[in-house]
C-alpha cells in the first residue's frame, strides 16, 4: 500500500498544482488585443442585464456593442465558453475572421465536444486564405487518448479530484475490512486518478497554444526584428503553433519546419487542445 | 575469394590516390561556343558555355538585352587525372531560338569562382531568310510538332478538336511540352495521349498525337499562340550505326538539345443566335429521353422516373430539364449521376437524373411531355428533343390504412442527399449557464485543494491509529508501559470509593502501595507488586529516577510494609493524602520514565 502511495506522490501533488488553474486558458496579456483593452471591469451583480444587452445588439446587427459588452464581461471575470462563442459570432459577423478562430478556440478549449463551437469554427476556418491545416495532435492520438482531447482542464481535473476522493476512502475503509471488493476499488480509483490526474497535469503544466493571425497579412521573420529576413507570410486566418514568446514577437511553427517570428500585435493566441 | 579482396583494395587504394590528388590549381577561365554561327529564320543555335579549371560551378548568368530566347539545356562536368596532369571543366549547355533576323547578338555570360568573376566573350549569330524548321520540306526535318483545330469557325460553345502532334524520325529523350494557354476556351481533355507510326516520303516517322476539347467562351477571333516542345534528338548519322544507336547512346555527345515551335493557330467564334425560351447554354447534338419504371402501381407505391440527357459537346453545361409540376405525387430526387467518354473524337456525356414518384391518390395520372432546347452547330439553329407524356394508372391504395403523408418513406425506398440550401453561423448562446463562469473562484479552487489534501492525511491518521492498536495487540511489555498510568488512576479511584466507604488506613496504605508496586513494575517492565522497598529502590536507581522521587516511593512502600506487619504504625496517615500522595508519585514517575 505504501508502495502505491509513493508512486502517486509526484502525481498528486502535480494534479493539486493543476486544480489552483483550471480555466486560466487566456493570459490578460492574450486577451488584450480580442478585448481592445478597453473593456472597464463591471460588478457581478451587473452580468445579467449586461449580458442581455449584448444578446440585444448582437440580435439587432450592431457587433461592435455587441462585442465591446461581452468584452467587458469577460474582462469583469466571467469567462466562459459560451461568452467566448458569443464573442467569436461577433467577430465573424463582423469580418474579423481570424480573431473570430482565436474565440472558437478558447471556447473549445472550455467546451471540447460543443457541436456548435465546432461548426462556427470550421465556418470561420473557411475564409482562412492560406491553405494550412489547423495545429492538431494526429487523429490516432486523438482516438487513442479521447479522454484528453474531449474534455477540459475542469472536467479533467473534477474527475481526479473525486477518483483522489473515493481512493482514499477506500483506502481507509481497507484498514478496518480486508475486503477483496475494496482493493479492486481502490485500485480502480487509483487509475482513473492516474488518467485523469496525469491528463489535467499535462494541461496546466504544458499548455498548447496557436496563435491566429488577425491582420490581412502579416509577415513571418528570421529573428525579432522589423529588419531580419522576412521568411513568408500568413494571411488573416491562418493558425500556426505557438513555440515561444519574447518582447513584442511570438515565434510560430507551421508544418514542414517553417517556423519563423510574428509581431505579437498581428496574431491573438488562443489555446488549443 | 582472394582475388576478390585483392580487387577490393586495389579500388580503394585507386578511389584514395584520387581523392588525395591535390586540386586543379589552375586559374578558371569561362569560354563560350557556338554550335554554328549562320542559321536560318526558325532554326536554332547550340550555346556550350565550358568553365575550365574547376570541377564545379554555379550556373552562369547573361547580361545586357537579349536577342535570344534562352533555355538551359543540361551540363555536365569532367574530371580527368592524365599522366598527373589534373583537368577539370564543368559545361552548360543553351538553347537559343532567335527573336529576330539580321546579326544577332548573344550577350555575355558570367559566373563567380572563388570570388572571381570570369566572364565570356559576346558573340553573333546570322539569321538569314533561309527556310525555317516549319517549313522546311519533310524529307530535311528530324523532328517537328504540329497542332490544328476542328473546325477552324465555330459558334461559342460549339465544341472544337484542337489535335497536337510530334512528328519525328529520330529517337529522343526528355520531352517538355508546353502547350499553348488556350486563353478564351474552356479545356477538357479528350483521351490518353497516342503513339503511332507515319511513313512520310517514304520514310518511317513516330507520331505522338495529343487532343483536347476546346469550348469558346466568347465570340470573335481567338488566337492560339505556338505550341513549344523541348527535347533531346539522336544527331542523324550520314554512314549509319551499326547498331541502330539507342537511348543510351545519347551519353555519347550524340544528344542534340532541340526546340521545336508549331505554327501559331486563330479560331473565328460566331455568337448564338438569339435564343428561345429553355436554352441553358447547350451547344451540340444532345437527346431527352424519360423512362418510367413502371406504369401502373397502387397508392404509396413508388415508380422511378429516370430523365437522361445526352449527347456530344459542351456536356458540362448540361443542367436538370424543366420538370412538369407533379402535384399527385411525393417526389423524392436523387443525386444526379454523370458519365463523359470520348466517342468519334468527341467528348460524350450523359447524366440522368432519377426520382422516385409516390401517387397520393388514385387515378390516371399524367406526367407532361418534356423539351430540351439546344443550339446544334451542324444545322446551324436551335434543335428541340423531346419526350412524350406517360400516364401512370394508379390504383387503390392494398392496404387498410389511407397514406399517411407524414410517415417515414418505405423501406428499400432510396434515400435523398441533403442539400445544403444556404450557409450561416450557428446562433449565440443565450441561456443562464453563459453567466456561470468556467475558472474557478479562489474558493473552490481552496476547496480543491482541500479535496485533494485532506484525505490523505485522514488516511494517515487513520492508519497511526490502527497501527498503534496492532502494536499494543502484539507488545504485553509495551502495553503495560502505555497502560500504566491509566491502570493506576483506575485503582486509586477505587481506593477513593473505600475510603468513602469507611476503609481503615491500613488497608488503604496497603492498597496503595499495590498499586505503587504495580504501576512501577508496568512502567519498567518488572512484576511491581511482588517487589521489596529495597528492590524497588533498585530498580529506580537502575531506571535513573531522581533520587527524591525514588526516596519518596521506597519510603512510602516501606510505611505499607510496616503497617503491614507492625499494626498501628499507619493509624496517623490520612487517607485521603495518602491516595494523593500516591497519584502524585505516579505521575511522577510517567514523566521520568517515558
Amino acid at each position: 500500500m505504501s508502495g502505491v502511495l509513493t508512486r502517486t506522490a509526484g502525481l498528486w501533488i502535480a494534479v493539486a498544482l493543476a486544480s489552483l488553474g483550471p480555466g486560466t486558458a487566456a493570459s490578460a496579456a492574450d486577451l488584450s488585443g480580442t478585448l481592445g483593452g478597453t473593456s472597464p471591469a463591471v460588478a457581478e451583480e451587473q452580468w445579467p442585464e449586461l449580458f442581455h444587452k449584448a444578446n440585444e445588439a448582437y440580435e439587432a446587427g450592431d457587433y461592435e456593442t455587441a462585442k465591446s459588452l461581452y468584452g467587458q464581461l469577460i474582462a469583469s471575470g466571467l469567462e466562459n465558453g459560451d461568452l467566448w462563442y458569443n464573442l467569436g459570432n461577433t467577430e465573424l459577423r463582423s469580418g474579423r475572421h481570424g480573431q473570430a478562430i482565436a474565440s472558437y478556440l478558447r471556447a473549445a478549449s472550455y467546451m471540447p465536444r460543443d457541436g456548435d463551437v465546432q461548426a462556427n469554427l470550421a465556418r470561420a476556418r473557411e475564409s482562412a486564405k492560406d491553405a494550412l491545416a489547423p495545429p492538431q495532435a494526429p487523429v490516432v492520438l486523438r482516438t487513442v487518448l479521447f479522454w484528453y482531447y474531449g474534455s477540459s482542464l475542469t472536467e479533467l481535473v473534477a474527475v481526479a479530484l473525486i477518483a483522489s476522493f473515493l481512493f482514499w476512502c477506500a483506502c481507509v475503509l481497507r484498514l478496518r475490512l480486508d475486503s477483496e471488493a475494496l482493493r479492486w476499488a481502490a485500485a480502480a480509483c487509483a487509475i482513473v486518478f492516474a488518467i485523469a490526474g496525469g491528463s489535467a497535469a499535462a494541461r496546466a503544466l504544458f499548455p498548447r497554444q496557436v496563435a491566429v493571425v488577425v491582420t490581412p497579412a502579416a509577415a513571418v521573420r528570421s529573428a525579432t526584428s522589423d529588419k531580419s529576413v522576412v521568411l513568408f507570410e500568413l494571411h488573416e486566418g491562418a493558425e500556426a503553433a505557438l513555440e515561444g514568446r519574447e518582447e513584442g514577437w511570438v515565434k510560430i511553427a507551421l508544418p514542414e519546419e517553417k517556423r519563423g517570428w510574428i509581431d505579437a500585435r498581428q496574431v491573438e493566441v488562443g489555446a488549443a487542445i | 575469394m582472394a582475388v576478390a579482396r585483392h580487387l577490393h583494395f586495389l579500388v580503394a587504394g585507386t578511389l584514395a590516390m584520387l581523392c588525395a590528388l591535390p586540386s586543379p590549381t589552375i586559374a578558371a577561365t569561362l569560354t563560350a561556343d557556338l554550335d554554328r554561327t549562320a542559321i536560318g529564320e526558325g532554326e536554332q543555335v547550340v550555346l556550350t558555355l565550358t568553365v575550365e579549371g574547376v570541377q564545379s560551378a554555379p550556373e552562369p548568368t547573361f547580361a545586357g538585352t537579349r536577342d535570344f530566347e534562352i533555355s538551359g539545356a543540361g551540363s555536365q562536368s569532367q574530371y580527368q587525372v592524365i599522366n598527373g596532369h589534373v583537368s577539370a571543366s564543368v559545361e552548360f549547355r543553351y538553347l537559343l531560338v532567335p527573336k529576330g533576323k539580321g546579326t544577332l547578338t548573344v550577350p555575355p555570360a558570367s559566373v563567380t569562382i572563388d570570388g572571381e568573376t570570369l566572364t565570356s566573350k559576346a558573340l553573333h549569330v546570322t539569321v538569314a531568310d533561309a527556310p525555317a524548321a516549319v517549313g522546311q520540306a519533310a524529307q530535311d526535318r528530324d523532328a517537328w510538332i504540329e497542332q490544328s483545330v476542328s473546325p477552324s469557325v465555330a459558334f461559342r460553345g460549339q465544341q472544337i478538336v484542337y489535335t497536337f502532334r510530334f512528328i519525328t524520325r529520330a529517337q529522343f529523350d526528355d520531352p517538355q511540352l508546353e502547350l499553348p494557354p488556350f486563353t478564351g476556351f474552356t479545356v477538357r481533355e479528350l483521351g490518353e495521349q497516342q503513339t503511332g507510326e507515319r511513313v512520310i516520303d517514304g520514310r518511317r516517322h513516330v507520331v505522338v498525337t495529343l487532343t483536347r476539347a476546346l469550348f469558346p467562351d466568347r465570340s470573335g477571333a481567338i488566337a492560339i499562340p505556338a505550341a513549344k516542345l523541348k527535347c533531346n534528338l539522336v544527331a542523324r548519322s550520314r554512314r549509319g550505326r551499326p547498331f541502330g544507336g539507342g537511348i543510351f547512346d545519347f551519353g555519347m555527345s550524340q544528344a542534340e538539345p532541340r526546340l521545336l515551335r508549331s505554327e501559331p493557330l486563330a479560331v473565328e467564334v460566331k455568337e448564338l443566335p438569339a435564343p428561345p425560351a429553355g436554352f441553358t447554354g447547350l451547344v451540340g447534338q444532345f437527346e431527352l429521353t424519360r423512362k418510367v419504371s413502371t406504369a401502373r402501381l397502387h397508392v404509396g407505391e413508388s415508380a422511378t422516373v429516370a430523365v437522361t440527357v445526352q449527347g456530344t459537346g459542351n456536356v458540362d453545361q448540361i443542367s436538370e430539364p424543366a420538370m412538369p409540376e407533379m402535384t399527385a405525387f411525393k417526389v423524392y430526387a436523387d443525386k444526379p449521376e454523370m458519365e463523359t467518354a470520348v466517342r468519334n473524337g468527341a467528348l460524350w456525356g450523359a447524366r440522368v437524373y432519377t426520382k422516385a414518384l409516390v401517387p397520393l391518390k388514385e387515378g390516371a395520372r399524367e406526367l407532361a411531355a418534356m423539351e430540351l432546347v439546344y443550339f446544334d452547330p451542324a444545322r446551324q439553329a436551335y434543335a428541340f428533343s423531346r419526350a412524350p407524356a406517360v400516364t401512370l394508372e394508379v390504383l387503390p391504395a392494398t392496404g387498410q390504412e389511407s397514406l399517411n403523408l407524414t410517415e417515414l418513406q418505405a423501406a428499400g425506398q432510396r434515400k435523398v442527399a441533403v442539400k445544403m440550401l444556404g450557409e450561416d453561423i450557428l446562433p449565440i448562446r443565450k441561456g443562464l449557464s453563459a453567466l456561470r463562469p468556467a475558472i474557478w473562484s479562489g474558493r473552490e479552487r481552496l476547496a480543491a485543494l482541500l479535496g485533494f489534501a485532506l484525505p490523505p492525511f485522514a488516511f494517515a491518521a487513520a492508519l497511526a491509529v490502527t497501527r498503534r492498536r496492532e502494536l499494543l495487540a502484539s507488545d504485553h511489555r509495551l502495553r503495560r508501559h502505555r497502560l500504566a498510568a491509566q491502570v493506576a488512576r483506575e485503582q486509586l479511584k477505587g481506593v477513593r470509593k473505600k475510603i468513602a466507604g469507611g476503609a481503615a488506613n491500613s488497608d488503604v496504605l496497603a492498597e496503595a502501595s499495590r498499586i505503587l508496586r504495580q504501576f512501577i513494575g508496568d512502567r519498567l517492565g518488572r512484576e511491581g507488586t511482588a517487589l521489596t522497598s529495597a528492590e524497588i529502590a533498585a530498580v529506580l536507581r537502575d531506571a535513573a529516577v531522581p533520587p527524591e522521587t525514588g526516596t519518596a516511593i521506597v519510603e512510602l512502600v516501606r510505611r505499607a510494609e510496616e503497617s503491614r506487619f507492625a499494626a498501628g504504625s499507619a493509624a496517623a496517615d490520612d487517607a485521603a493524602s495518602i491516595v494523593a500522595h500516591v497519584e502524585q508519585l505516579t505521575r511522577k514517575l510517567e514523566r521520568v520514565t517515558r
